[in-house]
């Protein structure tokens, strides 16, 4: 896993974790400057658990569909669906030098950390691939 | 007053104008960072969504998480962008303000979170911030307009 991870490690993007909706590190490939892995883990997963709280239209922990984004957003790929799922799909923290991007891949998050010089669009477009080859090993898992 | 009402309703127009200059922005809200609202400017089968973050609280959420945000070591975060499947939002932190852009989910969210580096809207806000008391010791953001 931590080498399929590290594949998205390239130009600014500092490293890619996998972490449980309630912080624990399952994975991790890259460069986390200051913060260790497992602190970033945990900032991860509260700021998750804190903007998915607030959800406008539903919550739970991402949804049911284990898709990455709607597919009008252009992250990931999944079925087309004709209703967007409800609930927090993903979010993008930008931060003076860097930011950071979190998804929900079924049933756990994928966090992507990357310096200023990274734009947020492939920021996203990294996190979709590496989602589409994670999902369903995740999900064989996991079983959801 | 007459005056203040005038300027209320030239606010809320001047924030209309860029439903429509935003490909897929269907409203803008603009509060403090307690999630009090100022000022909101709705399409009109969109008024919803805008009640929905105000009831919802992702104003202070945002707020919150923000101040997490600031622990990884990268600097203040300076804006949220959230996919919520129907709606992406976008939350931009202008001490003592907070934007709140709420948009289509293939909505441009370049140019929403470009929207502080257009120089009538980063005037508008910067009027606004001076006449807002500020707040000392929050690590979201800076004084005055945060530039994404």
């Amino acid at each position: 896993v931590a080498q399929l991870l590290s594949q998205t490690n390239t130009d600014g993007v500092q490293s890619s974790l996998l972490l449980s909706l309630d912080g624990a590190l399952l994975a991790c490939s890259g460069y986390t400057a200051d913060t260790d892995a497992r602190v970033l883990a945990a900032i991860a997963a509260n700021l998750w658990d804190t903007m998915e709280r607030c959800s406008v239209n539903g919550g739970g922990g991402g949804n049911s569909s284990s898709s990455v984004g709607g597919p009008s957003s252009g992250v990931g790929a999944g079925a087309a669906s004709s209703q967007a799922p409800a609930g927090l799909q993903d979010m993008t923290v930008v931060c003076t030098n860097g930011s950071l991007y979190i998804a929900y891949v079924s049933s756990i998050l994928l966090c992507l950390y990357a310096n200023a010089t990274v734009p947020l669009g492939m920021l996203r477009l990294k996190a979709a691939k590496l989602a589409d080859s994670l999902r369903d090993p995740i999900s064989q898992i996991t079983g959801k | 007053s007459p005056i203040e009402n005038r300027a209320m309703d030239s606010l809320r127009r001047f924030l209309e104008s860029y439903l429509s200059q935003v490909d897929g922005l269907s409203a803008i809200l603009l509060s403090d960072r307690d999630g009090v609202g100022l000022m909101s400017a709705a399409q009109p089968e969109c008024q919803w969504a805008v009640e929905a973050v105000v009831k919802r609280g992702l104003v202070p959420g945002f707020c919150q998480a923000a101040e997490q945000a600031g622990k990884l070591g990268v600097g203040p975060a300076s804006a949220f962008v959230t996919n919520y499947g129907q709606m992406t939002i976008v939350l931009l932190s202008c001490q003592p303000l907070v934007v709140t852009l709420i948009g289509q989910p293939d909505c441009n969210i370049g140019a929403m979170t470009g929207l502080l580096k257009d120089r009538a809207f980063s005037e508008q806000l910067r009027r606004l911030q001076q006449v807002l008391p500020q707040e000392s010791g929050d690590a979201a953001g800076g004084s005055g307009p945060v530039r994404v």
